[in-house]
């Protein structure tokens, strides 16, 4: 990505939080600066700060990376947040220069870091103890069934006593198992149940939402249960239900798919201190779709390489399962475009056929990307829906200023809308009125 | 019930109240109900799990095979006009959520500089810029501006969302019907819209169903009569004199004031001759004032009443009363002085604070430029300085401010009302001209060096480098830069104004 790539928005979104938002654009003046430069690959200066030395910092455009000689923990730091402002807030203040030694040692450093990576990549893996592993795999195993049993025992003690009793527990009534489910290596199921707090409290009709999500716990502890008779890929699914993490080595060392991908829209989602942004991509020749997930815990920033609407050319490779959707990327080339939203299905009755076979082969896929060619915006008894060309309603779940966008953007016709579908609702998270892209929810624009 | 409904049922009573039977009917049972009984009826398992498994069928089956709510295409929205301009730069556009987050001031010169560029608003920034409009407590950009810079689709979008009152009531049409059934709120913008449409038809209204309305509602319907108020409204307006309740009466006469050919005006007038009086003398003239009237009844129909709170003695109040409601421009006239002269005999005269309190309100109230400008320039002190500041048209306001600059000697901080001054100034219109931001810019590099202004000069200088002519950003920068009397964030923060003003302007194809 060239330097010129990046916007305000883009940039203030890599801040680890709100103070060091402020705190860098406050840096983003020239009169900070000293012995700044720039070339096609980074942006380096100096900034004096409460120590006798001034601060070096510098980017790499490439990510974008940060690197300050400051003792600041966040990341990145005001300073580099600073700089970056600077640069693209006053383009020209910062004129081209032949990068220092400190700079150059920095990037030599990371292109060594990044070779070294491929290499191992190409190597495979080091040789394993497989005793040893073999070994731990079995104690997590029985770490994990003797966990899920606890699970089924209080499931269904839950259905013995009536989910009526449930309604008035607490926040902790729910953390109390998930934090059991955290000690028998099942952070996924612990996730689910943490889920189930909220459903409680969450109006009308909440019984039904409530049993829908205990039945599907324990679909998956009776997968669990009889794993080995399992095909390999459901195996890997069910593991993953259960929050058994895949080594990424094995993942990128599968085969990959070549692709023009699409960054079709993201959502961010948090969880305690962790965010999680869920990349949503569709291959131009293959039609395969793809998640690419990043995570981001406390302060430290999520990743923006890949910017919503544009097309990448990238090798992507799949994490096993039934139905093989989250990937990670192999490796990309050139510069990313910004296109027009790819349009998938003619209308929600083809989104939903597809939606079903996936649902089918995995009963706990969450979330299913749709991009219908043509919705519309409508009220119906007060409520806010997307009507396709039959007239097919398509319930949504969108905060307010995101509606007002949608129905800015479309001015009452029909648009081509990205969305996540969850079995219920469509949360949307791009658009395409025809001439442009328009991102959703994290409120990037391209 | 269904097979879902008996389970979800099963579920919240427990089991151990309820006991969950397989399903009946099973020769004509959906192959979905064979499978629930399948799972319903597996011995190995507790009732609990039993329930649990089914379950899982019920919902799986539900989610793959969601059947959607269908509608006709009565519900769609009225589609708007496309609007076929290209879209701003990314860099103009961008600015706006930096204008939001830190310098809402800013926002005249990018809506300016939006409308230059001839070029529509990103269409899905149209909501953030709507919203800040309608939350903005400062004044309101000019409708027509507005209305270029939103484009078809943001007129549109506008209609769409009763938050967004923006581009006034009489965007969006109004029915009669609403005067009739709404509440206060949509009853006042019903009759405004009507007003604006028909002026003849709100009147009518007004009176037809004068005797319902509350007090309050009659008080308020009356003053919107104010947009497109002619002598055809005077009888509605006498009629209403005679309303048992002050306010309404004072609505009414308020009305009236403007209205110099009204029986109402006449009487004023008649009762300021009455009051007022000038004798002439060969070198000199002078006010007389003659108090030697009582409160009457005709007084209290006409709104007025027999003391005011913030004006000492009964007769001063009702004094006060008269001039304010009297044009100043009729008492230009009729009395032959000029608006120097009036002020000099006002403040000659023994009544003089009563005098000028009563001129003040009715040259705010008519917004008479002559007697203002005058009043400003002069060296009196007014309380209300700054509502009086607010009234002058632009070039008036360059005259004044001017003129307090000369008079300060450039130290308009240290000046006696030095701080109401910096406040109308804050308060002044965009764009301020280059003349006048020459001046300013002088006197600010003469307060930029001198000490005890700290408090004023920070938020003095964002002001200027928020509004002054363009010319002198770079001069301001520069000063500010090495400004021993600013904090380094007050530097910091007018450095990144004058970094995103130049941004705006460097937008516009115009530079």
């Amino acid at each position: 990505m060239s330097p010129c790539n990046y916007n305000r928005d883009q940039v203030l979104a890599l801040a680890p939080d709100e103070s060091s938002r402020k705190a860098g654009e406050g840096l983003a003046t020239a009169r900070k600066w000293s012995n700044m430069g720039l070339d096609e690959r980074s942006l380096w200066g100096e900034c004096q700060g409460s120590g006798a030395r001034p601060y070096q910092t510098c980017i790499d455009f490439a990510e974008p990376a940060f690197k300050c000689t400051c003792p600041s923990r966040k990341f990145p730091c005001k300073h580099g947040l600073g700089l970056f402002l600077l640069h693209v807030n006053e383009p020209g203040v910062v004129i081209a220069a032949e990068a220092p030694e400190w700079v150059l040692g920095w990037l030599d450093k990371r292109v060594e870091s990044k070779e070294k990576k491929e290499r191992k990549i190409k190597e495979g893996p080091q040789p394993i103890d497989g005793e040893a592993q073999a070994k731990r795999q079995a104690k997590r195993h029985a770490n994990i069934e003797d966990g899920l049993g606890e699970l089924d025992r209080w499931l269904c003690d839950r259905i013995r006593q009536g989910l009526a009793k449930v309604q008035a527990e607490s926040y902790e009534f729910w953390d109390g198992m998930a934090a059991r489910m955290v000690d028998a290596q099942a952070p996924g199921m612990a996730r689910m149940l943490r889920a189930c707090a909220s459903i409680a409290s969450s109006g009308e009709n909440w019984q039904e939402r409530l049993l829908e999500r205990l039945s599907i716990m324990h679909l998956a502890i009776q997968a669990y249960g009889r794993l080995a008779s399992l095909s390999l890929e459901m195996q890997s699914e069910v593991k993953q239900v259960m929050g058994l993490t895949v080594n990424q080595d094995d993942v990128l060392k599968s085969t990959g798919v070549s692709d023009i991908w699409q960054v079709m829209g993201q959502s961010i989602e948090v969880e305690d201190k962790l965010k999680v942004k869920r990349s949503w991509l569709r291959g131009g020749k293959t039609n395969k779709w793809a998640m690419v997930l990043s995570f981001a815990h406390g302060m430290q920033p999520l990743d923006v390489s890949l910017m919503p609407g544009s097309f990448i050319l990238a090798e992507l490779a799949y994490y096993p399962g039934v139905m093989p959707m989250r990937a990670l990327i192999k490796t990309r080339d050139g510069e990313p475009l910004v296109a027009p939203l790819t349009e998938v299905y003619a209308d929600a009755d083809l989104a939903l056929l597809d939606y079903a076979k996936a649902r089918a082969s995995n009963p706990w896929l969450e979330v299913y990307p749709f991009s219908i060619e043509s919705l519309a915006p409508v009220v119906v008894n007060g409520n806010f829906y997307l009507k396709d060309t039959k007239g097919n309603l398509l319930n949504t779940k969108i905060d307010r200023l995101n509606k007002l966008r949608l129905l800015s953007v479309s001015g009452g016709r029909p648009v081509c809308v990205f969305g996540e579908w969850d079995g219920a609702s469509l949360r949307p998270l791009s658009m395409n009125n025809g001439t442009r892209y328009f991102g959703l929810e994290a409120g990037l624009k391209s | 019930m269904t097979a879902k409904e008996t389970l979800v049922t099963a579920a919240l009573l427990g089991t151990e109240n309820h006991t969950m039977e397989p399903l009946k009917n099973i020769d004509q049972a959906s192959q979905l109900e064979l499978l629930i009984n399948d799972a319903l009826t597996k011995e190995e398992a507790a009732p609990e799990s039993r329930l649990l498994s089914a379950a899982s069928i019920v919902f799986q089956y539900e989610r793959a095979g969601m059947m959607l709510l269908q509608t006709d295409t009565d519900t769609d929205f009225e589609i708007s006009d496309e609007d076929t301009r290209p879209v701003v730069s990314d860099r103009l556009s961008s600015s706006f959520r930096r204008i939001v987050e830190d310098f809402p001031k800013l926002k005249d010169e990018w809506f300016v500089q939006v409308d230059k560029s001839k070029n529509k608003l990103p269409e899905d920034l149209l909501p953030e810029v709507l919203d800040f409009l309608a939350s903005s407590k400062q004044e309101p950009v000019n409708p027509e501006l507005l209305k270029r810079v939103l484009g078809p689709r943001g007129v549109w979008l506008c209609s769409m969302n009763p938050e967004w009152k923006i581009l006034g009531d009489a965007m969006t049409p109004l029915s009669v019907d609403l005067f009739d059934t709404g509440d206060f709120d949509t009853r006042c913008s019903a009759l405004s819209f009507i007003r604006e449409e028909d002026p003849a038809k709100a009147r009518e209204l007004l009176k037809n169903s004068w005797q319902e309305n509350t007090p309050a509602e009659r008080a308020a319907f009356t003053e919107i009569l104010k947009n497109k108020l002619s002598q055809d409204d005077e009888s509605l307006l006498e009629f209403a004199l005679d309303d048992t309740r002050m306010e309404v009466r004072q609505a009414a006469g308020s009305l009236l004031a403007f209205l110099p050919d009204s029986a109402y005006s006449k009487r004023m007038k008649e009762r300021f001759d009455k009051i007022v009086g000038i004798k002439k003398g060969f070198m000199s003239s002078k006010l007389e004032i003659n108090v030697s009237f009582e409160y009457s009844k005709d007084m209290k129909r006409d709104g007025m009443n027999q003391k005011l709170d913030y004006v000492q003695g009964e007769k001063a109040g009702i004094v006060v009363q008269v001039i304010s409601n009297i044009n100043p421009e009729i008492i230009i006239k009729s009395s032959g002085l000029s608006p120097d002269k009036l002020l000099k005999l006002i403040t000659e005269s023994e009544w003089k604070d009563t005098l000028l309190v009563g001129l003040v309100q009715s040259s705010i109230k008519f917004q008479n430029q002559e007697i203002l400008l005058s009043m400003l320039l002069s060296d009196i002190p007014y309380l209300l300085e700054i509502e009086m500041f607010a009234e002058l048209e632009s070039s008036q306001k360059e005259k004044v401010v001017a003129n307090w600059i000369e008079k300060s000697n450039g130290n308009l901080i240290a000046a006696h009302n030095g701080f109401r001054h910096i406040e109308c100034i804050n308060r002044m219109d965009y764009p301020w001209s280059q003349k006048l931001s020459d001046k300013i810019f002088t006197a600010m590099q003469k307060m930029l060096s001198e000490k005890n202004n700290e408090y004023f000069l920070a938020p003095f200088t964002l002001t200027v480098a928020t509004f002054a002519d363009s010319s002198i950003l770079d001069r301001l920068d520069k000063a500010t830069a090495d400004c021993a009397y600013l904090s380094d964030s007050s530097i910091d923060c007018i450095h990144s104004l004058i970094t995103l003003r130049k941004t705006i302007l460097a937008s516009s194809p115009s530079s």
